[in-house]
């Protein structure tokens, strides 16, 4: 039996609970719950007031394992979580224990590749290695918007290897063990088939602009030079 | 020719100030019409990730602040220069604001591209792109990772000519000033 470990959740999307973000890490902390404490922290709320920087260090001061699951925007971290990596590499001597913290990004993104989050992860890793944290793998998932949010049980039989995957990723922390690889492959396998993405995807956008009567609007050019 | 520099610079760093200035020059000397924005002193608000620039109000962000205005700006000059500090092998917050703001000028429909689905581009005439990196010493500085961004932001972003300058701590910028040189020489046949 392991002793009681704190694992913090660090929402990286601007959408908070709503976002795919929130429905991976919790998807993931639920089964951690079983054993270890869980706590939740939203990087928007945690940096964009520096009054609130002191709340971050004392987070990550009680965390054992960080979970920072966060979307791709423009091939790598929201500035938001950027300024969560800037604040805390600053304030690096106020974090107690660096070396026993295990930090575990999860990635996702609109593409169907998953692999288009590598490089965002090689950031998270390069920020790992200068927080002296420890490094136990990355998770990343593409076709993130057709989770929006929801969670993965309701979402059913369209990710059952991410749910498969991740509940493999729990047990391997429980170990105390690296995600194994086939638990990120597993993760990273696309949840709609690429060929099927461009066509849905497409539709997908006019259908969410037909709300706002604007099917037929989407190619405007309001700053043509 | 309008160009845009956009230096990303959080906390006043002299090397980084000298780097502009050397880019400044160059700019004047090639005749461009330069809108300086030194985003240190600018507050601009995050990408809220809602999508309503590509659903609701097409090509523009809902967010009336200056983040808005750079979007327009980038569209409007031929030329638009990322400067920053390299962090953990990426931008620095302040620049990744405006990048991440950005969204509005491409569409949301998906196209095919080496193999990868990316976006279309909104506009037809894109502005070349020139990054320049300042690189401390450690590991908090990656160059490689900061390369590789680069990369892929290129495939998203479709600028026709794009570059990479990366300057390290204490570096002499003769160097410097004649890649950027050689670099504005290919821009400016470009738009010619
Ligand atoms: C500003 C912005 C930039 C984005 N850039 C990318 C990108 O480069 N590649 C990609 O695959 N998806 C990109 N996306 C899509 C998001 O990664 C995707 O919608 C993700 O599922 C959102 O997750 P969340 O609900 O956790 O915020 C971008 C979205 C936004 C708002």
């Amino acid at each position: 039996m392991n002793r009681q470990k704190t694992v913090v959740l660090l929402i990286g999307s601007p959408r908070g609970r709503k976002s795919t973000s929130f429905s991976l890490g919790n998807y993931l902390c639920q089964k951690l719950e079983e054993e270890w404490t869980v706590k939740y922290g939203y990087i928007q709320q945690l940096v964009m007031r520096e009054e609130k920087h002191l709340e971050l260090i004392t987070l990550m001061n009680t965390a054992d394992i960080i979970i920072f699951s966060f979307p791709l925007y423009v091939d790598q971290l929201p500035s938001t979580a950027i300024r969560a990596f800037e604040v805390l590499y600053k304030n690096r001597t106020e974090i107690s224990n660096r070396k026993q913290k295990i930090f575990l990004p999860i990635g996702n993104c609109g593409f169907p590749e998953a692999s288009q989050i590598d490089l965002a992860l090689e950031i998270c890793h390069n920020f790992a290695n200068a927080m002296n944290f420890q490094w136990r793998g990355g998770i990343k998932l593409g076709g993130g918007e057709a989770i929006h949010g929801i969670c993965l049980e309701e979402r059913g039989g369209m990710v059952r290897n991410q749910i498969k995957g991740l509940d493999g990723a729990a047990e391997a922390l429980l170990r105390d063990d690296a995600i194994p690889q086939e638990v990120i492959d597993l993760i990273a396998r696309e949840i709609i088939p690429k060929g099927l993405y461009k066509g849905m995807g497409n539709m997908g956008w006019r259908i969410r602009a037909l709300k706002h009567w604007n099917m037929f609007n989407l190619k405007k050019k309001p700053y043509k030079k | 020719m309008k160009a845009l520099l956009l230096n990303g610079m959080r906390d006043l760093n002299v090397e980084i100030t000298q780097i502009h200035d050397k880019t400044m020059f160059l700019l004047r000397t090639f005749q461009f019409h330069v809108n300086d924005v030194p985003l240190k002193d600018r507050k601009i608000a995050p990408c809220l990730g809602c999508f309503e620039c590509w659903v609701k109000t097409p090509g523009i962000c809902k967010i009336n602040d200056y983040g808005q205005k750079l979007a327009e700006l980038m569209v409007q000059s031929d030329l638009v220069i990322h400067l920053t500090p390299i962090t953990f092998g990426g931008y620095s917050s302040k620049l990744k604001a405006v990048i991440d703001r950005s969204i509005p000028i491409i569409l949301p429909f998906f196209r095919k591209h080496k193999g990868e689905i990316h976006h279309k581009q909104r506009y037809k005439n894109r502005a070349c792109l020139i990054v320049i990196g300042y690189q401390e010493n450690g590991v908090y500085h990656n160059e490689e990772t900061f390369k590789k961004l680069i990369y892929r932001n290129s495939l998203n972003m479709a600028p026709p000519v794009y570059h990479v300058q990366i300057v390290k701590k204490g570096q002499d910028l003769s160097e410097f000033h004649t890649e950027l040189k050689a670099c504005l020489e290919e821009v400016r046949a470009h738009l010619e």
